[in-house]
């Protein structure tokens, strides 16, 4: 009895003090200045312009924005919080290549008065093939479960050249689903890769599949139409038209007719793994598409060095490296607005976030197009739309729309399989 | 669980070991009313008060219903419940204790989905869009234990509280939370002469709720809400989470009593602080918030005892400031520490409450109890909210007026028969209030649907008109056990927002001994 009495007793003390010392002299929250120092790591660089400095604070919605010049700059009036701090603009190097300029920090705990930020800034070349509609939330049977098989990405040449998809990769990146409990990685990586969980690759020779400005490419998870009653009567897509397929060699479920894409990598293998299909989470991913340069060789497999665990865990699963320069576009889907502070990509490939909102809502996002000053859509010369890509899906994305395949017309390659019947 | 089953138990025994007294429930209200140390902070004063052993034990169900209630509260709301409580001088110590178990079932709440009262002064939890349903159970266990006048002089006193609430949602997100309390007071008091004693007492408190919210249906994911106060929240998708609240709330107080043959005055000053943490998860703690209270009361009582007439007199008044901190925490991911760190805390909001009142009491004397009582009463409540940046404000102010009246009627002498009818009106006017929220997210159901409903509630003026009327009579003339049965009945009445009543039903019996 007496012991009881002594470890209450103790215990009751300890927690006390626990709970009164934590909240004592808590003072007041009040705005600080934060002063940013901007490095730019860009070569040949001819013209500079909307060079905008942004801090997102997304779990409280807080949002402050700067147009700015020069390398020295000072926020007022910010209150602390954890932000994705954003530079961005674009760059015309002296061939009139146009660059993306961003730099960026993400989490980044600000709360002292006078706090000092420094910002690489680094130019993303602008990709030609960019994220045009990505439905992953899926929706549910007219039986109210929940039904998996319907996500799609779509693909679109926002450009005026004809380009080849032949061997362009699709990945989605680890954490599938956001967390604030971000990896650990080599610290030697520095900020020059992404990590992918599953690497995939267009099949073709290097010309078998090209895409003309205003065309674009769809990708099903399960290419068949999802409305018929075998499946799911409810469903807001037909993906029967889809242009290439992730076929995951799963016999109880039918090969569609949409040619499959190649497998490239999971968990440092190339085979596919025991999954019987392939679902990002209907929460919303993080994805890349990708292109290795000519000349070089890019091998996740085979190549040590382009594979890693997550260091802040013991378990061994081994995910691709991919270096950041490889990337043609990248979009970052999560929970809702609330989760922001859960960012995986970095910002010089997505400066912002993107969501619907929920799961098996049968909604997706979708680009916006691009208007001009009267707000009517810019078109090329053959007619096709010009999606806005500020390299921000915050604001170059609909949230929430029901799922299209080719909204707005796009058109679909002469090499479709619905077209060569 | 073993200390609770000792207390029940010397309750208990001191229950049944009581002679029967047979008192009234008028005569029972009477003597509790005249009890000024039972009423206060200090159980040592027991020993200044009247020293005769009671006890009783009732059972009760009680039901209300209407529009006009709190948004967190339920459309219909109904208790089964038993209470008991007992006094006796056992020679070498006075002790006193009360035991109450309620069943709360809870129709069509809204605006909660992870803790047990959302009005114990938390406004850390979260919400979800549907209004649910509750099966709550209360349990409340109490004891107060002083030493008899030593050397004519002192007198040491312990009071021990333990509260537990389960409390259970019946819809996604649902949630299974448990809280507890433990406060121990314990306290000293002095005997100057035969006319005044003063009084100390100190206070310990832990705090705990273990609140875990799930999905039964796990193919649908729940949208729902996380308070950070005043109706700025973040919105999250999924099956809601674990949160973990503890804390301590420590203090002191001071007696002052007077005591004359007919007059006994206390008068009490007090002052505790409490402070508590939200966390989320055990298996990975991030602590997310939490509250620092100071509550400052003063009150003083007195109790005229005339041959013919009583009067009882009380004046209070309450200052509450709490501060709610909110954290900035951060993963830190690497293997020398792996865990949430907090980076910064800082006071986001504040939460101001002054309560000012005076009741009066005239009752005309008959044996021991009561033939007749007049009530009186005036209130006085204002509530300062803030969440500092961006800037929101909630606040109100209010008067309550009550009057009442009641009757105790002899139907028979010989076993004590007694129609005890009361009747009483209350009145509630909205002197000022006003809810402004200027932070992010003003769409979010935390604005539109809790806190402007809860800002309407608190600034309408209402009406309550009310009756209750209780038999009783002795059980057996030798034994006299007085068997009592009560009905009562209060309406509320409004016309102010969307509004319109809320009554409440409630019928009780049980036993004095």
């Amino acid at each position: 009895m007496k012991k009881h009495l002594l470890i209450i007793t103790t215990c009751l003390t300890l927690s006390a003090c626990n709970s009164f010392n934590d909240l004592d002299d808590v003072k007041e929250i009040e705005p600080i200045s934060v002063n940013v120092a901007l490095d730019f790591n860009i070569a040949n660089v001819a013209e500079m312009k909307d060079l905008t400095l942004k801090f997102d604070n997304y779990d409280e919605a807080l949002h402050y924005e700067k147009v700015v010049s020069g390398e020295q700059i000072r926020m007022d009036d910010i209150l602390p919080g954890i932000y994705t701090v954003n530079v961005t603009g674009i760059a015309i190097d002296t061939e009139g290549n146009e660059y993306y300029l961003n730099g960026s920090v993400v989490n980044q705990g600000i709360f002292q008065e006078g706090s000092s930020l420094n910002l690489t800034v680094k130019g993303l070349k602008i990709s030609p093939l960019v994220f045009k509609e990505i439905y992953y939330a899926c929706s549910r049977t007219p039986l109210n479960k929940s039904y998996i098989y319907e996500q799609f990405y779509e693909v679109y040449n926002n450009s005026s050249q004809m380009l080849y998809l032949d061997g362009i990769h699709f990945a989605n990146l680890y954490p599938d689903k956001s967390s604030t409990k971000l990896p650990l990685w080599p610290e030697e990586d520095g900020d020059d890769y992404i990590y992918a969980l599953r690497v995939w690759k267009f099949p073709g020779s290097g010309k078998d599949y090209p895409l003309q400005p205003g065309e674009s490419c769809v990708i099903a998870q399960f290419a068949v139409n999802h409305q018929l009653d075998i499946y799911n009567p409810a469903s807001p897509v037909d993906n029967s038209s889809a242009d290439f397929e992730f076929y995951m060699d799963n016999a109880n479920y039918i090969n569609a007719p949409a040619p499959d894409m190649e497998h490239v990598f999971y968990d440092g293998k190339a085979e596919k793994g025991k999954l019987k299909q392939y679902l990002t989470t209907v929460f919303g991913g993080a994805y890349v598409a990708f292109q290795v340069p000519e000349g070089e060789t890019w091998d996740p497999v085979n190549d040590p060095n382009m594979q890693t665990r997550d260091l802040s865990t013991t378990k061994a699963t081994l995910y691709a490296k991919v270096p950041i320069r490889y990337v043609l576009d990248a979009v970052e889907a999560i929970d809702n607005e609330s989760k922001t502070s859960s960012k995986r990509l970095p910002g010089v490939l997505d400066a912002g976030i993107t969501w619907v909102g929920a799961t098996y809502n049968g909604l997706g996002i979708c680009r916006k197009l691009s208007l001009d000053d009267n707000g009517e859509p810019l078109q090329r010369e053959n007619g096709a739309y010009i999606y806005q890509d500020t390299n921000n899906s915050t604001d170059d994305f609909e949230r929430g729309v029901v799922p299209v395949l080719r909204r707005n017309n796009a058109g679909m390659p002469e090499w479709n399989h619905t077209l060569k019947k | 669980m073993k200390y609770i089953k000792y207390t029940l138990g010397l309750f208990l025994a001191a229950t049944l070991q009581a002679n029967a007294q047979g008192f009234s429930p008028a005569a029972m209200e009477q003597l509790k009313m005249q009890r000024l140390w039972l009423n206060s902070q200090n159980a040592s004063g027991m020993v200044f008060d009247d020293a005769t052993a009671f006890s009783n034990v009732h059972a009760n169900y009680n039901l209300q219903n209407g529009n006009f209630h709190r948004p967190q509260e339920g459309k219909k709301e109904s208790t089964i419940g038993v209470s008991s409580e007992g006094f006796m001088n056992l020679k070498n110590a006075l002790v006193w204790g009360s035991f109450s178990f309620q069943q709360k079932n809870l129709t069509d709440a809204g605006y909660n989905a992870s803790i047990t009262d959302p009005f114990r002064g938390m406004p850390y939890y979260i919400i979800d869009e549907h209004q649910s349903n509750w099966r709550n159970q209360y349990y409340d266990l109490r004891f107060r234990a002083s030493t008899p006048l030593m050397n004519n002089r002192w007198a040491l006193g312990v009071e021990g509280i333990y509260q537990a609430s389960l409390a259970a949602k019946q819809r996604d997100p649902r949630v299974d939370t448990r809280f507890y309390t433990l406060k121990i007071v314990p306290g000293i008091s002095y005997q100057m002469n035969d006319a005044h004693r003063i009084g100390l007492s100190l206070r310990y408190e832990s705090i705990k709720e273990d609140s875990r919210m799930e999905n039964e249906n796990s193919d649908v994911d729940q949208k729902y809400y996380i308070l950070y106060g005043l109706g700025t929240a973040v919105q999250g998708i999924g099956s809601g989470r674990v949160t973990n609240y503890y804390g301590d709330r420590i203090g002191g107080a001071l007696q002052y009593n007077f005591q004359s043959p007919t007059w006994n005055v206390l008068l009490e000053g007090s002052y505790d602080i409490r402070s508590e943490i939200v966390e989320q998860s055990f298996t990975s703690p991030k602590k997310d918030a939490g509250v620092k209270e100071k509550t400052l009361r003063f009150s003083g009582t007195a109790y005229q005892q005339g041959e013919n007439y009583s009067h009882y007199l009380k004046a209070s008044y309450t200052n509450r400031q709490m501060d709610g901190i909110q954290y900035i925490s951060k993963y830190d991911n690497t293997e020398s520490l792996d865990g949430w760190e907090v980076l910064y805390k800082s006071i986001r909001s504040t939460y101001d409450t002054q309560i000012a009142s005076l009741d009066y009491a005239l009752m005309r004397n008959r044996g021991n109890e009561y033939n007749w009582k007049l009530e009186a009463g005036i209130a006085y409540r204002k509530q300062n909210d803030k969440y500092i940046l961006p800037n929101s404000w909630k606040n109100s102010e209010n008067i309550f007026v009550n009057l009442g009246g009641k009757k105790n009627f002899v139907v028979g002498s010989k076993m004590n028969n007694r129609l005890l009818l009361d009747i009483h009106v209350a009145y509630k006017k909205n002197l000022s209030g006003e809810y402004h929220y200027g932070g992010s997210h003003a769409n979010y159901i935390s604005v539109t649907g809790l806190e402007t409903a809860d800002a309407n509630y608190m600034n309408s003026d209402w009406h309550r008109i009310g009756a209750s009327l209780t038999y009783s009579q002795w059980m057996k003339a030798d034994t006299k056990t007085n068997f009592f049965v009560k009905a009562t009945f209060n309406r509320l009445g409004t016309k102010d927002f969307e509004y319109d009543h809320r009554n409440h039903f409630s019928i009780s019996a049980g036993c004095n001994f």
